[in-house]
């Protein structure tokens, strides 16, 4: 009676160590990515890095851009992951200088242009993404609030409580916001401004896609996101409108590169090269607003031309002064 | 009437020959074991906050704990996280001492199913409160914004009160239960005999005899309001709090040093609260005798509905949760698009199913695990009560004051280092929910084998029965019960846990709690509520097993 | 050589508290001895050291003549009875009695007979695969005795076996054990704190208190020479009544007003004494003057405080000299005299029944 129901939970204790040990020293060809791509983006491009490449095992996390730059200083002596795919430029730039990545240069590296790739192949961009605000026409409606149209409309004392916006230390998002305002007003204003804008936020939110996320499901009415986020909520259904602020929408260059001292840099190079293959970027093109790779359709969403709608951003500029904006940024608006 | 002298025949005869294994040769190498066990996944690593938080580049130094409260920021935190639990405490204790009262005092109807529905938020993470709270009364939520057409901001220290309500609701619910039914009823009709009214005697008999049953349930509650991480993530807004913070610090901005501090900081009233407890406890314990409930006299009309109401009421609360939560899970986009879909359940965001079957595996080693050895540790200070029992117990105790967060990082320093061949993968997250819960495991344990006659083992030795022959054929099948009701209870809260296992999962490991929190973080709500769903479902799946496996009475067991 | 068990000077201590003081006792093959007395004597801890699950702080214990202090219980082959039955729950009668002969390896063929010839023994035949919660109190201790004695052990003990049944089945069980234990002429120690539960099974009594032995004798020994005081209030009841010496006199004491002849040797030089008597030893007169022979002396005068009737007995309070006496006079004689509350009453203390005691 009682050796039956001993030997089943023995059986099964054997198991489930069985698996769980199995997971641990499988010797299957692996690589760890850390990505600031969105989750549902990376769960849609693995599935064609699977077909491309079967054999090889990504495992990945996904942190916002902030976030993921603290989680590699931290790990700098003992670095878990071995490639870092899309992230934002602003922050690859000074992580290699501090000499944290292994310059490699991709297969096909030549084709994609000169301003979208570090001249010591420390890094590649991949594609570009921009901000974007997600309005929620139907609390606008419900409240009597006018579709904002540019930043500035965003001061609109009517707003007040309404807006969601990134914090520029965790989010990328939020990051290239902030600079590109500085950059467009001059820093003294450019602050003014945000002091005043201030007044409006009701929140800082971590991640770059949650406000937009947050205003389609009407918590909020404005949320000032990136452009694809908005367009796949709109492709969902979701009552919102995206509006590219009129000064110019700030945007970000998303860049891979190889991590020094990477456990598995053989696998992490050839996820590097897949990582700007044609296939690659053709699964980009669906999602962003423009990807490195010529020749790639884009999307329809757009209210017009790239070069018109972008604000002409200096990536050197906001690489540069990341760490004293941010504080300065913490100081006078987190909550 | 005589009986036939026995005669030794082949095979059989005297004992006197035979060779006995000494207990004392298998017990106390298990306790070193345990000693060792809890020394290494539960002081070393708490050792080692401290250190951080204590240790800069140039050796000792407080600079941490000088940066944390100059910086109004920061320490404010530590003040909104005492606001909101002392505030959650006392209202979610006194809901639960009505509640308790109406179960043990009135003859209302439909207590069973009342006792059921008000344990609704055990099986599911705790930041399911808060997601169903959004949905009904944030800012476009169900009822606010629909329903009343008000506009509410449920984002802040309020909801994040009442989201902590529900949850705790059934952890005090348990205790003042327990408190209410042990107490002697016949005081109150004492009372009443004596002419006082039923007002007065609630106040000056009634309530004063559950005093410590109100003071357990207020320090409970409060330790898990101020180390609970769900919640405040999702609800909270810009209200930070301890818990929070920590989080920010270490997984945000890689600050452990600070990490530590806040941690080091938390630990103050978590172990506070836990070491009066403890005391009171000590006194308390006496009442609680195990007597048969007494008749209870049919309560007046006026009590049965003024009480009913009120327990339907927080009933109808909680189902309501859920049932919005699960509704969420099968709508297109909650507030604006009603159309039932499964698209939620594809887990897009989430790369599939993988994060089920993670919790799976780290739910059931945890359980065996800390069924095992919850219900070693709670069988050797019940029944064998060796040199060191005491100490045993008392080490056992010490996880309950340490906050989840707490020791999630703590394991981080402890262990990421090279070498430690279990950081990053599932068994760290495995020992991690053992230790954490592992008090009340073990407590939990002593109260199951206290129904047990000591006297029954004495009975197989003196029959003959050596270590082996006792511990197999009247140990094991005895602590049947206790061991599947403990195991169970460290199933379900590794299921739902997050506080703890955030700052330790990898890429590969993430559990469907974490899960959860990571959806709403990139605002995917749906899935979100799917993935809770999912989670709730598994565990009432586990618990309604385990009832058919047990039968009823051992059922009863588990919610000791 | 016969198998007797030996103690000698037994002691155990818990940390500072003595709970068993330096016990020496010999105990005959076969013979039925009960250890008596309050609770917290030490008589359990005593029958757990002869168990083997204490270990003697001093002294030895010896059985068939070889020193078994350091033998493991399973290996002392003595039968245990518990207060609480502890009769393994998870099994069926039939199992909880063969669990003995298991022990020792016994062949199932060989255990089945057993097994039903002992639940024939106790009358539970019809149960041999019920489980212990389905029985009665009653039926579980018989269980538990038969089972104790599947293996035929040396010696049984008893550990308050019937105080947790009520007093109608107690009693019967009481008879049966008595029974059994002749049939099989098997010594027996049975703890007890129930003196009329001990007076009727033993064939000696050992009285204990605070760890020591007080007295030993047979039931009727003990009773009528209690050797102290505690044992004069503890089995049975007794009245005490103190005395002064009368200066050179050596057998009568003052008792108030009172001169009293106390036929026993009175204790050298204590000041303080004490007489004992049992209330059925005091006899009632009908009036003063209603001597019969008697000792004159003797007769004292009070006042009935209180009248109770217990059935064959009815017990008076009759307040002497600021001290109540109890005096149990048989209904049948209580009929002849009719004695009220208030009434003057005559009793008669009979010199030849006393014990006297010294002491604080």
């Amino acid at each position: 009676m009682f050796c039956h129901r001993g030997a089943r939970t023995v059986m099964l204790v054997v198991l489930v160590g069985l698996l769980a040990l199995f997971g641990v020293w499988a010797e299957a060809a692996e690589v760890v990515v850390y990505t600031s791509l969105e989750n549902d983006e990376v769960v849609e491009y693995l599935k064609q890095a699977k077909t491309d490449m079967p054999d090889l095992e990504v495992k990945w996390i996904r942190l916002s851009t902030g976030d993921l730059g603290a989680r590699m200083l931290a790990e700098k002596d003992n670095p878990q992951a071995d490639v870092i795919w899309g992230w934002a430029v602003t922050n690859l730039i000074p992580f290699a200088k501090q000499g944290l990545t292994e310059p490699y240069a991709p297969k096909g590296v030549e084709k994609i242009p000169a301003q979208f790739k570090d001249k010591n192949h420390h890094w590649v961009a991949i594609d570009l993404y921009m901000a974007a605000f997600s309005v929620n026409t139907e609390v606008a409606k419900k409240k009597n609030l006018p579709i904002p149209t540019s930043w500035e409309d965003l001061l609109n004392p009517v707003y007040k409580g309404e807006i969601v916006m990134p914090n520029p230390a965790s989010s990328g998002t939020g990051y290239l916001q902030i600079s590109a305002i500085l950059q467009m007003k001059g820093e003294a204003a450019g602050w003014e401004f945000l002091k005043k804008l201030d007044k409006n936020i009701a929140q800082y939110i971590k991640s770059g896609s949650r406000p937009a996320k947050m205003a389609a499901a009407g918590e909020y009415a404005i949320g000032a996101s990136f452009e694809f986020a908005v367009a796949k909520l709109i492709d969902q259904g979701s009552p919102v409108k995206m509006v590219i602020p009129k000064e110019g929408a700030g945007y970000e260059l998303e860049a891979n590169a190889l991590m020094k001292g990477a456990k598995r840099p053989e696998a992490g190079k050839r996820f590097l090269d897949w990582a700007i293959s044609e296939n690659a970027m053709r699964q980009y093109a669906k999602w962003k607003a423009g990807v490195t790779l010529g020749g790639m359709p884009t999307p329809a969403y757009l209210p017009g031309e790239l070069s018109k709608i972008l604000y002409p951003m200096n990536f050197e500029w906001s690489a540069a002064n990341y760490g004293r904006i941010v504080k300065e940024w913490e100081s006078l608006f987190l909550r | 009437m005589a009986i036939a002298r026995w005669e030794p025949g082949e095979g059989d005869g005297s004992l006197a020959s035979r060779r006995f294994v000494d207990e004392r040769v298998l017990l106390y190498p298990a306790m070193a074991v345990v000693f060792l066990l809890l020394l290494t996944f539960v002081f070393y690593p708490i050792l080692q906050v401290i250190h951080r938080s204590v240790v800069g580049p140039e050796g000792f130094t407080l600079s941490n704990y000088v940066l944390y409260f100059s910086n109004p920021r920061i320490s404010r935190t530590a003040l909104h996280s005492l606001f909101v639990s002392s505030l959650s405490t006392v209202v979610t204790v006194s809901i639960a001492f009505v509640f308790a009262y109406a179960l043990t005092r009135t003859t209302i109807p439909g207590k069973g199913l009342l006792n059921t529905l008000a344990m609704l938020p055990l099986v599911a993470p705790s930041l399911v409160q808060a997601l169903a709270l959004i949905y009904l009364f944030g800012r476009n939520g169900l009822i606010t914004a629909r329903l009343l057409g008000v506009e509410w901001n449920i984002y802040g220290w309020h909801g994040l009160v009442l989201s902590e309500i529900f949850y705790c609701f059934p952890h005090a619910l348990i205790i003042l239960f327990t408190t209410l039914s042990a107490v002697d009823t016949r005081l109150d009709e004492a009372a009443q005999s004596l002419g006082a009214g039923a007002w007065r005697t609630f106040w000056t008999v009634t309530v004063p005899s559950a005093k410590y049953g109100l003071l357990s349930a207020s320090f409970l509650v409060s330790n898990l309001v101020i180390t609970d991480f769900g919640n405040p993530k999702v609800i909270g807004g810009d209200y930070n709090v301890l818990a929070t913070e920590i989080y920010n610090q270490v997984s945000g901005q890689q600050n452990l040093s600070m990490g530590s501090t806040i941690s080091v900081i938390l630990m103050i009233p978590a172990v506070g609260a836990f070491l009066l407890d403890f005391l009171i406890r000590r006194r308390d314990y006496a009442l609680i005798t195990g007597q048969a409930r007494p008749f209870l006299r049919p309560s007046r009309p006026v009590t049965t509905w003024a009480f009913s109401g009120f327990c339907w009421l927080i009933c109808a609360g909680m189902v309501l949760v859920y049932a919005t939560i699960i509704t969420a899970s099968f709508v297109r986009l909650w507030g604006y698009d009603f159309t039932p879909t499964l698209k939620h359940y594809r887990f897009e965001s989430a790369g599939g199913y993988g994060v089920l079957w993670t919790s799976l595996e780290i739910s059931v080693v945890a359980g065996l695990a800390g069924g095992v050895l919850s219900l070693l540790v709670a069988y050797i200070v019940e029944k064998k009560r060796p040199i060191g029992a005491r100490f045993l117990y008392l080490l056992s105790i010490i996880p309950a004051a340490i906050p989840g967060t707490v020791l999630g990082l703590a394991y981080i320093f402890a262990f990421n280092r090279p070498g430690v061949v279990f950081y990053g993968t599932i068994w760290i997250l495995a020992i991690c929910n053992v230790f954490h819960y592992f008090t009340l495991g073990v407590l939990a344990g002593i109260s199951n084998l206290k129904q047990i006659d000591r006297s029954v083992e004495e009975a197989a030795v003196s029959l003959g029965a050596g270590v082996f022959m006792t511990l197999r054929r009247v140990v094991f099948p005895l602590t049947r019960v206790a061991f599947f009701s403990s195991a169970m209870y460290f199933f379900m809260t590794s299921m739902v846990t997050i506080s703890a296992v955030i700052f330790l999962y990898a890429p590969d490991t993430k559990t469907a709690a974490i899960g959860v929190l990571l959806l709403d973080d990139a605002g995917d709500s749906g899935q979100a509520a799917a993935m809770s769903t999912l989670i709730i479902a598994i565990v009432l799946a586990a618990l309604a097993s385990l009832r058919l496996l047990l039968g009823k009475e051992g059922f009863r067991m588990i919610k000791a | 050589m016969a198998k007797d068990l030996l103690l000698e000077n037994l002691s155990k201590q818990f940390g500072r508290l003595v709970a068993v003081n330096r016990v020496s006792l010999e105990i005959t093959e076969g013979e039925f001895v009960c250890f008596l007395g309050p609770s917290g004597c030490g008589k359990t801890t005593l029958l757990r050291l002869i168990a083997g699950f204490e270990i003697p702080s001093g002294g030895r214990i010896l059985y068939d003549g070889r020193v078994i202090n350091d033998l493991i219980p399973q290996k002392r082959n003595f039968g245990i009875v518990f207060q609480s039955y502890a009769l393994f729950p998870n099994m069926t009668v039939f199992d909880n009695v063969a669990f003995g002969l298991r022990a020792r390896g016994a062949p199932g063929e060989r255990i089945a007979p057993r097994v039903e010839e002992l639940l024939d023994l106790v009358d539970l035949r019809q149960y041999r695969d019920t489980h212990p919660a389905e029985l009665s109190g009653g039926q579980q201790q018989r269980v538990a005795l038969v089972r104790a004695l599947a293996t035929q052990p040396s010696v049984l003990l008893l550990d308050e076996p019937l105080s947790a049944l009520d007093a109608r089945i107690r009693v019967h069980l009481r008879s049966e054990i008595k029974r059994l234990q002749r049939s099989l002429s098997i010594t027996t120690i049975y703890v007890t704190h129930d003196q009329e539960e001990a007076m009727s099974l033993a064939d000696r009594i050992v009285v204990m208190e605070a760890g020591r032995v007080q007295q030993v004798g047979s039931a009727g020994e003990i009773y009528r020479r209690p050797g102290s005081r505690f044992v004069a209030d503890f089995v049975g009841t007794s009245n005490f009544l103190e005395c002064r010496r009368v200066d050179g006199s050596s057998d009568t004491v003052a008792f108030g007003a009172w001169l009293v002849r106390v036929d026993c040797r009175l204790p050298e030089g204590r000041e303080r004494l004490f007489i004992a008597i049992r209330p059925e030893m005091i006899e009632m007169l009908e009036g003063p003057g209603d001597l019969r022979g008697r000792e004159p002396r003797n007769v004292l005068e009070g006042i009935v405080e209180a009248v109770t009737f217990l059935g064959a007995v009815v017990r008076l309070v009759v307040g002497v000299n600021r001290e109540s006496l109890i005096v149990d006079v048989p209904y049948r004689e209580f009929e002849r005299l009719p004695i009220r509350e208030g009434d003057r009453a005559h009793l008669y203390l009979p010199p030849d029944r006393f014990m006297v005691y010294s002491g604080a």
